[in-house]
């Protein structure tokens, strides 16, 4: 098997489409223009340094245990911390939601940036509120019973079960923190494809 | 508590929490007062960082910022 610049494999194509949407000077750029000077941008970087800490968080709680963040003074103050950086993220997100709502931010051909975030934030809450199922203390039983009638409501009670402490967990550790991942990692390859948004004074005549 | 030790000194809660949920209640609206002070405080959040200028900003218009 031979190599050829113009091989026509699915790694090469993968490459040369991978190269013309984000080469290296669009992918990790020097510069940005003076309308990128704005908090709104602030609270979105603001958010992904939430969600790290959420990320390293969750996954020293993951290694120690339920009886390590019940009982033990550092287990209390990791559980803390894992709270709070949630609450930092949603506020940090909306935020910057609400500003990039304002601007209109699918100008541009940049729906799927828009949506991407918008998706975000939805799977965002999903796994929030399977973290609430996920303390293993009475709190999170009351609110699994109280979830279940709702869920049932929906149809979907059988299939996702917020009466099932494992499969709860599951979701909360794996499925819901790798979509959250993936998008966010989206989002701003989006960002970095399309660049960011401009004022409506640098569109005249409509949206472009 | 427990064996495990504890601080020369604690901090109490700078917001005592120790009773009921106060709600507010307008019509069909029902919300925390709890809740309804974290919302007030985005907004004002949001407020101020579209309103409070970014350094540097003022000189770099038009030109592509550092």
């Amino acid at each position: 098997m031979t190599s050829t610049p113009n091989a026509t494999n699915w790694t090469g194509a993968l490459r040369r489409g991978a190269e013309r949407a984000l080469p290296p000077e669009k992918l990790l750029p020097e510069t940005q223009p003076s309308y990128v000077a704005s908090w709104i941008y602030v609270f979105g970087a603001l958010t992904m340094a939430a969600l790290g800490i959420i990320i390293a968080t969750g996954a020293v709680l993951a290694i120690m245990g339920p009886t390590w963040w019940h009982h033990s003074s550092t287990g209390h103050f990791i559980n803390s911390m894992h709270l709070w950086s949630v609450e930092l993220f949603f506020a940090f997100m909306v935020v910057h939601l609400w500003g990039k709502f304002f601007m209109a931010a699918w100008r541009g051909n940049r729906v799927l940036t828009w949506v991407s975030g918008v998706v975000t934030f939805v799977i965002s809450i999903a796994t929030a509120f399977t973290g609430y199922l996920s303390q293993t203390n009475y709190d999170s039983q009351w609110i699994a019973t109280q979830a279940k009638d709702g869920i049932n409501a929906t149809g979907g009670g059988a299939l996702f079960n917020v009466l099932n402490f494992g499969q709860m967990l599951m979701w909360h550790i794996t499925l819901l923190p790798l979509g959250v991942g993936i998008l966010v990692v989206l989002h701003v390859l989006l960002v970095r494809h399309k660049g960011v948004v401009p004022p409506f004074a640098e569109t005249k005549g409509g949206a472009k | 508590m427990h064996g495990v030790a504890t601080a020369p000194f604690r901090l109490d809660a700078l917001v005592n929490l120790n009773h009921p949920n106060h709600f507010i209640e307008w019509g069909w609206l029902s919300i925390s007062r709890s809740n309804a002070i974290v919302i007030g405080l985005m907004v004002v959040t949001f407020i101020a960082a579209v309103a409070v200028p970014f350094p540097g900003q003022g000189d770099a218009d038009g030109e592509e910022a550092q």
